[in-house]
């Protein structure tokens, strides 16, 4: 299993209830069903990844989360779920601060802008790197409409007074603890809202 | 490929005087035939039987042939052997609403207290009813739970109202193109339908039985209603402005587009399998509906059925029963924490894609159900 899909699954309870962001074919929900008996949801926009999740059999709901999201009651997930989706969504700080207000924890991985191949690959060629988050985009095609570093989430957090619970620093499989805006290519935190 | 297999229409009397069904009119119907169908084994834990509800049109004959026919049930690509309703694992159920004109008591059948047919002496029939009704059947089927209530439309009605009147009855529901309440232009679009009929100098306040039945009114009603299932890009592709059967404009009122020769045979060919009369109950049943009534709200309403697990499907370019209503279902079952998936299947046939899109369908159904089924084996 993917190594950020198995850090997710040891921050997550078992029996908990989890709403995944952006669940894609609902590989990960199903996984987490299997391994920690979790009572799952998935939002996905895209009809044929919500079939695919519906075929694993995972409840899904296919829309847009920001639509969706603001009207969910408090504290009605006991996590929920970013995984590499923060970066894609139109308004980022909706997603989280209405995550922060629906779940208890907020589980959010991203790819980290501030990866030093990134910034060498900019400041060599002045142009946009093609394969940022792993994936070979051209500026005009990337879904990451918002792309974002470790630095700047970890900022985030400190402005809004959210409280960073767990944080893991990753380069493909390997943990890096020293300078992670620097090295790692994946950033995953456990959040919470402090009260 | 499977085989043709036949299937009998069955009938099922019940509600015998002094036992009439109370209507939710407060009105007494009885004795009540429902016409139904089944296909499949039931298993012996009685565990897998699955009810399908028909829309304003359609009738018990689901799926399969009838001996002699040429066309196959309405929903026959999505019932029977390896389809989505796969009749090798589930025993499908299908009955005629009643009000209807397919074998089910309806104003076309005779009144026992006149020996005529009831006509406008029928009782006015709600969705409720119709539910009311089609439990009778369940229960003298030995079906203590359903598997799954399924239906578009106005089959997704009563599968709605099936959830909310009979909740300890249902496991799952999958309701399709469908709404929680009839709204003012889903009621428009009917009454200029029963306005077209009720106009027919043939319908004679409803008596036209042993005299020429008010064809021409259920034509137009039926040409109404076609228009409201297809959608402006399926009209588009399918017709655009051709002509038919002319290089040029009559300039005269016979038909020149075939857009219009489409209608009036859908029209013409309606009334040879449809009673006029049934036509005004069942949009009139349909025009009540609205499953929040009595219960102060949706969420209400949806109180007792928690325990049920939900498909909802919608299609995106139906404009009779646009998502949105499908997703005002949705939030109220996620709002009384049911387990509910939604799935907004793209598609330019409109309201008629529940019965077209069978290769999506059917891909999500069968997994729902087998998902479902697993559970409680």
């Amino acid at each position: 299993m993917r190594k950020d899909y198995e850090i997710i699954r040891d921050l997550i309870a078992e029996n908990s209830k989890v709403l995944d962001l952006g669940c894609g074919n609902g590989e990960l929900l199903a996984y987490l069903k299997k391994e920690k008996n979790i009572k799952g949801k998935g939002i996905e926009i895209n009809g044929q990844r919500v079939s695919e999740s519906i075929a694993r059999g995972i409840t899904v709901y296919q829309g847009d989360m920001e639509e969706v999201l603001p009207e969910y009651p408090d504290k009605a997930y006991d996590y929920i779920i970013i995984s590499q989706t923060l970066q894609e969504v139109r308004n980022p700080e909706l997603v989280l601060t209405h995550s922060l207000r629906v779940a208890r924890f907020v589980i959010v991985s991203f790819p980290n802008f501030g990866h030093w191949k990134v910034r060498l690959y900019i400041l060599c060629r002045g142009r946009i790197p093609p394969n940022i988050g792993g994936f070979n985009y051209t500026w005009y095609e990337t879904p990451d409409v918002h792309p974002l570093s470790i630095r700047d989430f970890e900022d985030y957090c400190k402005i809004k007074g959210i409280k960073i619970v767990k944080a893991y620093y990753l380069d493909q499989d390997r943990n890096i603890n020293i300078s992670p805006n620097f090295f790692a290519t994946l950033g995953i935190y456990m959040i919470t809202q402090s009260s | 490929m499977e085989e043709l297999y036949y299937v009998e229409t069955q009938y099922y009397t019940f509600a015998h005087p002094p036992n009439e069904l109370i209507l939710e009119s407060g009105e007494k119907l009885g004795p009540i035939t429902l016409a139904y169908e089944t296909y499949g084994e039931l298993d012996k834990n009685k565990s897998n039987a699955i009810l399908i509800l028909h829309a304003l049109s359609g009738d018990a004959h689901v799926a399969g042939y009838h001996k002699g026919d040429r066309k196959p049930g309405w929903w026959d690509n999505m019932v029977g052997p390896g389809k989505a309703f796969d009749t090798n694992k589930y025993f499908v159920i299908c009955s005629n609403v009643i009000g209807g004109c397919k074998g089910s008591t309806g104003p076309s059948s005779i009144n026992p207290a006149t020996g005529k047919p009831y006509g406008l002496d029928f009782p006015v029939i709600t969705i409720k009813d119709m539910v009311n009704a089609q439990r009778y059947l369940i229960d003298y089927l030995g079906i203590e739970k359903l598997l799954c209530v399924a239906g578009g439309s106005m089959g997704g009605m009563q599968v709605l109202q099936w959830t909310v009147s009979y909740p300890e009855r249902v496991r799952s529901a999958i309701p399709i193109a469908t709404a929680s309440r009839n709204k003012a232009m889903q009621i428009a679009f009917n009454e200029v339908g029963r306005q077209a009929i009720m106009s027919d100098p043939n319908w004679n306040r409803g008596d036209y039985y042993d005299k020429t039945p008010p064809n021409t009114g259920l034509a137009i009603a039926r040409m109404v209603g076609h228009i409201t299932y297809l959608s402006e890009e399926s009209m588009e592709q399918k017709f655009g402005r051709r002509l038919r059967q002319k290089e040029k404009y009559g300039y005269d009122f016979s038909i020149d587009f075939e857009v219009e020769s489409y209608l009036h045979y859908q029209g013409l060919s309606f009334t040879q399998r449809f009673d006029a009369n049934s036509y005004l109950y069942i949009t009139k049943a349909i025009d009540y509906f609205d499953l929040a009534n009595g219960y102060g709200s949706l969420f209400e309403a949806f109180s007792n059925s928690t325990h049920i697990k939900f498909l909802v499907i919608s299609f995106s370019s139906d404009w009779l029963y646009p998502p949105s209503q499908s997703k005002e279902i949705v939030r109220a079952l996620e709002a009384n924490g049911i387990d509910v998936t939604y799935r907004e299947i793209e598609s330019s046939y409109g309201h008629d894609a529940f019965l077209l899109e069978a290769e999506e369908q059917t891909r999500i159904i069968s997994s729902f159900l087998k998902y479902v089924y697993e559970e409680i084996k």
